[in-house]
């Protein structure tokens, strides 16, 4: 499964509005660019729902997903009360790196073998122990591409 | 607590292609919770040619909680107060997120220069006279800046002239002077540290 689909069926309302960028992703007439994905093309990958050249873009289930976009961004950054969200849901695993440099975005220091990484469902990575901090903060948002933690959009 | 060997790691990288980026960031006494950073005013602005000063506290939980930035030179823009100096920008707020540093909540600054909100204010006159008398606006601007935020050059000249004389390269004195707001003691010490 290529890289943009899996995106996709994670997190479907990333993929709405037209020519703006929502939560780090540039979305265009439906469809959605992912401008640094490495293993995409210069271009970005381009991702449709169902058959785009006879979509309607204001169906019904497009303004759903447009109602669930708008109230997600509202939650983005704050603290929401009442929604339930288990951050210890978050994937680690040991770094051991022959890798070229990497840093955690978060401390700004290298990731050094035996530290423990934590991995967000956008696939962004940082310490576990500076990621967590951030979420015990009551954020919802990775801090990279603000694209939403919350469970729901876990696979 | 603030993560102070961050901070020393933004310094030490934004210090590094201050050529390049013409953002600095310099302690403003021996904490390295208190900052000030200068921009270059950007240029086709009425700010152009300007050098900006901010000036930055770090709260504790930096880098999980925003810095606190204010310029410390006045200037005349519709998110910026003209009295205080306060900061209307959302990274600076709510959108902050811990992968933002201090260059780039500066570079954020320095765009939001070239592109004014009007219509979410800081300033709530300066907005008014950007929307309505767009020409004495961009006046304002470019006397303001004329008078707050430029050396006068006939004084940086001589300075650079006086540092180039004890054998430093141009380039480095004058990036040097520009760094410590223009005083020679300060600009010296750093250049025979260096």
């Amino acid at each position: 499964m290529d890289d943009s689909r899996f995106i996709a069926r994670m997190d479907p309302a990333l993929l709405v509005r037209d020519g703006e960028y929502i939560d780090g992703v540039f979305v265009i007439d439906d469809a959605a660019v992912f401008p640094t994905n490495p293993r995409n093309s210069s271009q970005g990958s381009r991702i449709t729902f169902g058959n785009h050249n006879n979509y309607s873009r204001r169906s019904d289930e497009m303004n759903d997903i447009m109602v669930t976009m708008r109230n997600r961004e509202r939650n983005f950054g704050s603290r929401v009360r009442g929604q339930p969200f288990d951050y210890r849901a978050l994937k680690k695993r040991s770094h051991c790196g022959n890798k070229i440099e990497e840093i955690c975005s978060i401390c700004l220091s290298e990731y050094v073998n035996g530290d423990t990484i934590g991995t967000l469902h956008c696939r962004h990575e940082y310490h576990a122990t500076c990621i967590e901090e951030w979420l015990q903060r009551g954020k919802k948002n990775c801090p990279i591409c603000r694209s939403s933690v919350l469970p729901h959009t876990q696979s | 607590m603030v993560d102070l060997a961050r901070v020393q790691k933004e310094l030490h990288e934004c210090n590094r292609d201050v050529q390049v980026s013409g953002i600095n960031v310099t302690l403003k006494g021996d904490s390295l919770t208190h900052l000030i950073g200068t921009i270059p005013g950007p240029v086709g602005t009425p700010y152009e040619g300007g050098t900006f000063k901010i000036d930055i506290t770090l709260t504790d939980g930096y880098p999980f909680e925003p810095p606190k930035m204010k310029f410390a030179t006045k200037v005349w823009h519709p998110n910026i107060s003209s009295q205080s100096g306060a900061i209307c920008l959302d990274i600076l707020k709510d959108q902050w997120s811990p992968a933002l540093t201090l260059k780039t909540a500066l570079l954020s600054i320095q765009a939001l220069l070239s592109a004014p909100e009007p219509d979410d204010p800081q300033d709530a006159v300066v907005a008014q006279q950007y929307l309505r008398d767009h020409q004495t606006f961009v006046g304002t601007a470019r006397y303001w800046t004329e008078t707050f935020a430029k050396t006068s050059t006939l004084a940086a000249d001589e300075k650079i002239q006086k540092l180039v004389e004890m054998g430093f390269p141009e380039a480095q004195v004058r990036s040097t002077l520009e760094a410590n707001g223009w005083d020679e003691n300060m600009a010296l010490e750093k250049l025979l540290s260096s």
